[in-house]
């Protein structure tokens, strides 16, 4: 399967005003697989997405989707054919029904599939007659997702897909997502919610105060993250420990605690050089990852 | 056969998926010839990533454990070996029991051992003679 | 199928605006089309219907301007505004579609009570010529069309679903009473759409020449804030 990149960025930017929300952002997020976009509110995420669908100019920098600019109007119109999207907020038109709905985000799309279409309303219980303004802000939610998952597009691009879902509608959209993947669709989603990064991600990009932190393979990050307790008669300075790939040192009387992105087994031999009394080794999961990178800096 | 992975262990998942196809097998859970889901149906079904899945199974085709035919799915393959390698498995877990029996007589208590064999596998002498 | 959207979008302010046009134009025909008949018989019902036709200009301003209200920067409050502009359709494209719905109606709004008046004058017993009904619908709709046009460039730089019309309706309403007196009065458009000029009070038919060139200018100057409120869209951050 040969790896191309569905989404490219190049140091991408925005300002506004004194306000740098997001400060040269260079992704590649690759095809057939499902990357997760990590960060706490207001990282950036939002805005970073809005440039690639061309809803909001950058300041400085590129990007290219599927092959084609984000700064060209024409470009960018073409290659929106191919991305189905769900906004943050999951917002539709007030004024229509259900049926409304579908049927008119229908007609934009030659990759529209009945098929997904029917399985994901009934799956979904939505009502067709109803009016989106009436609609519960779950059943919204799934509407947006329905009017997304019910195409074969070439990418997929989802803000915050599990807000307002019980964990029911959780699990569906999880589902889905991956069906869509085993279609050959790329995924890139964004999301605070650590444990279904945890599930269904290949890649993962945290983004903290406009910029890009960590952007690595899950299984790399499962496998090189580490926390060691280690424990000393007499606790040496901080710094003697500090070997490469050290993200974060705790002290705490004769204990302490050391989280590592990688060299795990230079630390334990670090530890043994400076007579630790005990060495112990457990694996860091996401949610840990994600707040080591996002306190210290 | 019924899968558990775990997201939060330091394990990836296709290296999960993997054991416990392995385990499967050496366990007779898995018999010779027996058929795994598709890709597709397994992600869905765990809910994962089907590269998880793909990765797992191009793996364990590559040691041999399981035949891939294209369009039919994946099946399990028995080794010429793969009696030596359960008998090898055997040995080791017997070994293993009686080491952790004396660790328990030492007064060592279950966490602790865990803990030992933990730190030893990431042993720098152990790392730098792997490579 | 943008044109089903803008027309599910505006279809029950429209009913509204049109049942008012119509009602606000038979309250006074009805009302004074006797008095009017009595008095000076075919041409005191017809410059009554003139008379009206001025009252329907202004009721027509309003209306319109409430119609253009809406868009990607109303739809941005609401939050709508990203499904919209993810779909495969440039911002041109949606603007030139929500400007022809509105235009539309715009029609609609100028001929429908006409010919409600229409019918009255003909159950009356003084039918009135369809040409002249013509004429005023023309010169309506020649002057309309900048007042169309500043309802839309407002709805597209101004935010807030009660700020934008006040602001368009204040324009208006400044641009009408600037343009009075001798020498500015000709490029009143509010003027061009009652149909003064050129208006017979003697026969209460519209005699004048047609006035092309003001009509031309005016088109000219709608289609430049029609150019202004695309640029304005363009350059949105949204």
């Amino acid at each position: 399967m040969t790896s191309t990149c569905v989404i490219e960025t190049h140091a991408l930017s925005k300002s506004y005003g004194r306000v740098e929300a997001v400060r040269g952002v260079s992704l590649s997020v690759k095809s057939h697989q499902i990357t997760a976009f990590l960060g706490l509110n207001g990282a950036g995420k939002s805005t970073t997405i809005k440039m690639l669908l061309s809803m909001i100019r950058p300041s400085g920098g590129s990007g290219q989707v599927l092959g084609k600019s984000i700064d060209d109007a024409k470009d960018s119109v073409h290659l929106r054919g191919q991305v189905a999207y769900v906004s943050e907020n999951k917002q539709l038109y007030g004024y229509m029904t259900v049926e409304q709905m579908i049927r008119f985000t229908r007609s934009f799309y030659s990759d529209w599939r009945v098929d997904i279409e029917r399985r994901l309303l009934s799956t979904y219980e939505l009502p067709l007659t109803r009016k989106v303004a009436s609609l519960s802000k779950g059943m919204r939610t799934k509407l947006a997702l329905l009017l997304a998952f019910a195409r074969q597009p070439k990418l997929l691009i989802l803000d915050e897909p599990s807000e307002g879902l019980d964990p029911l509608g959780i699990e569906q959209m999880l589902e889905s997502l991956v069906a869509q993947c085993s279609e050959g669709t790329t995924i890139f989603f964004s999301s605070h919610q650590i444990p279904e990064a945890e599930r269904v991600a290949d890649q993962v990009c945290i983004l903290h105060r406009g910029r890009l932190v960590l952007d690595s393979s899950l299984d790399d990050i499962r496998q090189s993250y580490r926390q060691l307790e280690l424990v000393f008669l007499t606790v040496p300075e901080e710094s003697s420990v500090r070997v490469a790939g050290v993200e974060s040192i705790r002290t705490v009387g004769r204990q302490m605690r050391v989280v590592v992105s990688g060299n795990a087994d230079l630390l334990i031999e670090r530890a043994h050089d400076l007579h630790a009394s005990s060495v112990e080794v457990t694996p860091v999961g996401l949610r840990e990852v994600f707040m080591e990178t996002v306190k210290g800096k | 056969m019924l899968f558990k992975l775990n997201p939060t262990t330091g394990l990836p998942l296709y290296l999960q998926l993997m054991q416990q196809i392995r385990h499967g097998v050496e366990s007779g859970v898995l018999q010779h010839g027996d058929q795994l889901p598709g890709i597709r149906t397994l992600a869905e079904d765990l809910v994962v990533s089907p590269n998880t899945v793909a990765k797992a199974y191009s793996e364990l085709e590559h040691e041999g454990l399981l035949e891939m035919r294209h369009g039919a799915g994946a099946f399990v393959s028995a080794k010429r070996n793969l009696a030596f390698q359960m008998s090898r498995v055997h040995q080791a877990r017997g070994q293993a029991r009686k080491l952790i029996g004396n660790f328990r007589d030492a007064g060592l208590d279950d966490d602790e051992i865990r803990r030992i064999f933990e730190v030893e596998l990431l042993n720098p002498a152990e790392v730098l003679k792997r490579r | 199928m943008l044109w089903h959207k803008a027309w599910l979008e505006t279809r029950s302010q429209f009913v509204i605006a049109l049942v008012g046009c119509v009602a606000f134009c038979l309250m006074w025909v009805i009302e004074f089309g006797k008095g009017a008949a009595g008095s000076r018989g075919q041409a005191g019902l017809f410059d009554l219907l003139h008379g009206v036709h001025a009252g329907l200009a202004f009721c027509w301003i309003l209306a319109v301007t409430f119609l253009m209200m809406g868009g990607l920067l109303q739809e941005k409050a609401v939050g709508a505004s990203s499904f919209t502009l993810a779909l495969p359709v440039s911002r041109l494209h949606l603007m030139l579609v929500r400007f022809g719905m509105g235009f539309l109606q715009a029609i609609a709004l100028a001929v429908v009570p006409w010919i409600a008046m229409l019918l009255y004058a003909a159950v009356a017993g003084y039918p009135y010529p369809v040409l002249q009904a013509c004429f005023h619908i023309l010169l309506l709709l020649s002057g309309g069309l900048l007042f169309l046009t500043i309802a839309f460039l407002i709805s597209s730089l101004v935010e807030g679903q009660y700020t934008a019309p006040v602001v368009s309706i204040g324009i208006s309403a400044v641009l009408v009473y600037a343009l009075r007196g001798e020498k500015l009065a000709r490029y009143n458009p509010g003027r061009m759409m009652a149909g003064n000029d050129g208006f017979s009070w003697r026969t209460g038919l519209l005699v004048g020449q047609a006035q092309f060139l003001h009509a031309a200018a005016f088109a000219v100057v709608a289609a430049l804030l029609f150019a202004i409120s695309v640029k304005a869209i363009e350059h949105y951050d949204f």
